[in-house]
């Protein structure tokens, strides 16, 4: 009889398991795919799923700033490579060595760049933080360390969400396979690779204008015996970090990606110092690019915000660090003149080098050239009989120019280099505008500018000078028009927004 | 610690694993009953389980007392003792602010303003529900129909047996109490009924109680901002809030125990199918009806003593019912409505029926279920509008706002506005369709016996639905998890 009650019993357990399994198996392979975010990370490890090479050249791994720093496509014109680049957003470290080995495991990569930002070294605490972390545990495979690394973040309650995508995100079941943007339109994609056009706002330029002078506070960091005690876990981090890469024969090599922000924060300099002395004192390759902002020309311009660069930005950061592995022999060169074309690129400038690097492919340094009436991108005609191929914004000891590149068979109509420039002044620096005018409400100015012509080797460029009207960070937008043989201006002109210049 | 919580998914399979192992040892099942017991109940706070066990001492003794006493006076004595600490101790955690506030009210009235300000007291969960228990046993044994048990574990285990402590059924000693004297063999088909009942309970909470309470909450919690059937949908819908989510927790009570061999009465009847207030109080929450039914209204005279004190018995009752579901006015108001109806409906018997007799209209008929089911739903519905009101000004407000100038919003969208948006208020509808389509075939042709004698495939489709409806259409979460309505009482 007893037997027959354990038999019983044995009976249930075992129909209870495998039906529990079946319906654990069904959310699995059913609604956790429907349920999961169609968002950017998600996309870039579908790609990096089908990529269909067992070699992976360069893999970059990180948080945000390594996803907005290092471009794939610029590593694989010069070296004739594969890469990618699987940061996101606010990735803990303990997460990026999971992903680390879970990407090893599956293909082979030669070079790992592992970007450390101080900040992510630690656990996350806050809703949000934790939230972050989904967005790799939903592309790393199951394994054990995965469970440790869940239930060392998470506490036991949240487990279930974060395991299935069904239980996180049913309440959205209306909008199953709902497709969610993570950013807007402006930004950029490329093999992992995401940044955005735009440039640090208007208010953070001023409030970090001093930031170069900071960051030679920043390199300047004296450490306590409290501070090293507290730091000593990031050893046991970096430890796992080349175990596995030594353990799959990868070549690896720490960045700390361009984040001026930490400049102003006491702490995160303290941690970024100990981390840089760390690997130094154990040899491990490390580029500090937080330290090479004037090697890399990197300014203000090439941030979209205090911690982020934007596509100008990643693609000097990129071209060092072409250069960097070139110089190291990871990667042969393998397309010599495009390399010559993003280092040249990354020069320091001034008014020489200015003018010798504005070319075909120069970088448009405002976000939109807009031809009124119409959007258009690349070349802009002006008027029927003058291309201006390039715009660029010079300012230098106060004097202030714009430097038009222009075709050397093509002239103005009116033959005496005459142009009109209007510019819509910022309403909060209406302080800044010409005395005459500081009584009145007007926030347009309108100047005439007579051109100089310059030739820089096979290049030619319109100088406007533009004088005493008021500063030119002042304007948020401005447009430049021509005259016809009358005299009187073109209704067309360009409208350039969100005007800066470089110092 | 919730039916619908993590901590429950972990705490039952485990508990339900042991007990099957140690079942046939009475002492130590009992033990084993007790100790997780205690554990479901102090999840919430620890400190609470000295009031349940004290309740448990006291009233264990006082029945040992009680049987043997043979002397009147004395009996009664001990019956006041264990009165006088269960209801004392309930009076204490649940009315004592409200008693002050009535207090204060009161003065006002006559221009005067008291300074006296209410007790910082935390409701102990479930005290309105083992109190009643508890009394059950004592007040059986002092009407001289039940034996004290002599088996302090067995009787401490009756007391707070977790799967019905919180929320009911409120079991009879008579009926709960043998069940701990005497071991179940492990029924196969039984476990499997009160796992069906869980998963029918759970959906009842999770997809139609917590997801009806969104709407709920926003017009009840501004009553001022919201009109004719804005109010009129809300109202509805918290009649199948409080009906799916009470009825849901006493299926997952019933399910539990029956997995372990024990039966809990049954505590819901389809009541909103019901022809009149009377047989609506036969169907819902019977267990606490019938509790009043014989413990209130019998011992006050019941119908033995003239038309006018039954009429005055009826009242009181459901007075105190009221009073027993919340301590705030609108709460016996509510059972005030309910009491005044059935008195009326008491007080016109002979006349209905005779009524009936000459239309020759049947008990049964189609006719009177037509006619009176929605004339009995729409009562009900505006009795609820004051028990869930926060407060006797919200629900006044509320019914005069009541009206049919803004038909409209069913059909341009605002109705979407209450804060369920279409997709969810849809699946709120279809859920409550489904349930009752459920309960009807359930009563008519016994669902669960008809499915055992399906093929596994289909048995197990049946299931991995209903586990999938819960998954992806439930209400949960951390910042979803709701409490049950009546852990408040």
């Amino acid at each position: 009889m007893k037997f027959l009650i354990y038999k019983k019993m044995k009976k249930l357990l075992f129909k209870s398991l495998i039906l529990i399994f079946i319906g654990f198996f069904l959310v699995d392979l059913i609604t956790d795919p429907l349920f999961k975010n169609n968002n950017n990370v998600n996309k870039v490890f579908k790609e990096l799923n089908k990529f269909d090479q067992d070699t992976l050249d360069i893999l970059f791994i990180g948080s945000s700033h390594s996803k907005s720093t290092f471009k794939p496509s610029i590593f694989d014109s010069v070296f004739n490579s594969n890469s990618f680049n699987i940061g996101t957003g606010g990735q803990r470290y303990m997460l990026t060595n999971l992903l680390l080995e879970d990407v090893l495991k599956k293909r082979k990569v030669e070079l790992a760049v592992i970007d450390l930002y101080p900040t992510l070294l630690s656990l996350p605490k806050e809703q949000n933080t934790k939230g972050f972390q989904l967005r790799v545990l939903d592309n790393v495979s199951f394994s054990l360390n995965k469970l440790a690394v869940i239930n060392e973040i998470y506490d036991f309650k949240e487990v279930p969400s974060v395991l299935s995508t069904t239980i996180r995100n049913h309440n959205k079941w209306y909008d199953v396979n709902f497709k969610r943007n993570d950013f807007n339109k402006s930004f950029t994609s490329d093999k992992g690779w995401l940044t955005s056009k735009k440039r640090m706002n208007k208010k953070n330029r001023e409030k970090y204008t001093n930031f170069l002078e900071q960051n030679r506070q920043f390199l300047n960091v004296e450490l306590t015996q409290l501070d090293l005690n507290k730091f000593a876990i990031y050893n046991s981090y970096i430890q796992e970090t080349v175990r596995i890469c030594e353990k799959y024969n990868t070549k690896f090599c720490f960045v700390s990606a361009p984040y001026f922000e930490s400049f102003y924060n006491k702490q995160i300099n303290k941690k970024h110092y100990y981390l840089k002395e760390l690997l130094e004192d154990k040899n491990i390759p490390f580029i500090d690019f937080n330290s090479k902002y004037n090697a890399i020309d990197l300014n203000l311009d090439d941030f979209k915000d205090r911690d982020h660069l934007n596509i100008k930005g990643s693609r000097k950061v990129s071209a060092f660090f072409a250069k960097y592995l070139s110089e190291k022999k990871y990667f042969e060169i393998k397309n010599q003149k495009y390399y010559n074309e993003i280092i040249e690129e990354i020069k320091p400038r001034n008014l020489d080098s200015v003018a010798r690097i504005i070319n075909k492919n120069r970088t448009i340094l405002i976000e939109q050239i807009v031809y009124k009436g119409n959007k258009v991108s690349g070349r802009h005609e002006l008027y029927s009989n003058l291309k201006l191929e390039g715009v660029f914004f010079y300012e230098t000891n106060n004097v202030k120019y714009i430097a038009i590149s222009k075709n050397r068979n093509e002239h103005l109509k009116t033959n005496d280099n005459m142009f009109l420039l209007r510019g819509e002044i910022f309403k909060s620096d209406f302080k800044n505008r010409p005395k005459n005018l500081l009584k009145t409400k007007k926030d347009k100015l309108l100047w005439s500018v007579k051109a100089d012509t310059i030739s820089i080797e096979d290049n030619d460029f319109y100088l406007l000078k533009l004088k005493n009207r008021g500063n030119i960070s002042s304007y948020k937008s401005f447009s430049i028009f021509t005259f016809d043989e009358k005299g009187d201006h073109l209704r067309k002109g360009y409208i350039m927004k969100n005007v800066s210049f470089i110092n | 610690m919730l039916f619908n919580s993590l901590d429950f998914a972990i705490f039952f399979p485990i508990v339900f694993i042991l007990y099957w192992i140690v079942s046939k040892n009475l002492t130590l099942r009992n033990g084993l009953l007790l100790v997780s017991s205690y554990v479901f109940y102090g999840w919430w706070d620890w400190r609470f389980l000295f009031l349940i066990a004290f309740s448990s001492i006291v009233d264990f003794i006082v029945g040992q007392k009680l049987y043997k006493e043979e002397n009147k006076t004395k009996r009664k004595r001990y019956l006041m003792t264990s009165l006088f600490v269960n209801l004392g101790l309930l009076v204490y955690f649940k009315y004592t602010n409200f008693f002050i506030e009535t207090f204060v009210d009161s003065f006002r009235l006559f221009g005067k303003e008291l300074e006296v300000s209410t007790l910082n007291i935390i409701l102990p969960v479930g005290i309105s529900f083992y109190t009643f228990q508890t009394l059950s046993y004592t007040i059986d044994i002092y009407r001289k129909q039940l034996e004290p048990t002599k088996d302090w574990l067995s009787f401490f285990a009756f007391v707070s047996f977790f799967p019905q402590l919180v929320a009911g059924p409120i079991e009879r000693a008579s009926h709960l109490l043998p069940q701990f004297y005497k071991t179940y063999k492990f029924n196969y088909n039984q476990v499997k009924s009160g796992l069906l009942l869980i998963a029918l309970g759970l959906f009842k909470k999770m997809v139609i109680a917590d997801r009806t309470a969104i709407l709920v909450n926003q017009v009840y919690s501004n009553p001022s901002e919201y009109q004719g059937i804005d109010i009129i949908v809300a109202t509805v819908f918290f009649a199948f809030q409080i009906y799916c989510d009470f009825s849901g927790y006493s299926d997952i009570a019933i399910g539990t125990a029956r997995t372990m061999g024990f039966d809990l009465m049954k505590n819901f009847d389809s009541p909103y199918l019901s022809k009149s207030i009377t047989e609506f109080w036969r169907r819902w929450h019977i267990s606490l009806s019938t509790w009043f039914r014989d413990y209130v209204y019998i011992p006050l005279g019941g119908s033995r003593n003239g038309k006018y004190r039954t009429y005055a018995n009826l009242f009181i009752v459901f007075l105190t019912s009221g009073l027993w579901h919340g301590a705030a006015m609108t709460f016996v108001i509510w059972g005030g409505i309910h009491g005044f109806i059935i008195v009326f409906e008491k007080a016109i018997t002979k006349q209905r029926e005779n009524l009936y007799k000459n239309l020759n209209v049947k008990k049964d008929s189609t006719i009177r279920r037509v006619v009176f089911i929605p004339v009995v739903f729409f009562i009900v519905c505006f009795a609820w509008v004051f028990f869930r009101a926060n407060n006797l000004t919200d629900a006044l407000i509320l019914i005069s706002n009541i009206n049919f100038n803004n038909l409209s919003n069913l059909t341009n969208g605002k109705i979407y506005k209450l804060g369920l948006i279409k997709p969810e208020f849809m699946v709120a509808l279809i859920a409550i369709f489904l349930l009752t389509l459920f309960e009807w075939f359930n009563k008519k042709y016994n669902f669960q016996l008809r499915l055992s004698k399906q093929i596994l495939p289909i048995r197990w489709s049946f299931y991995l639905v209903v586990f999938f409806i819960i998954i992806v259409f439930g209400i949960y979460g951390d910042d979803q998890v709701a409490e049950f309505i009546y852990f408040k009482f």
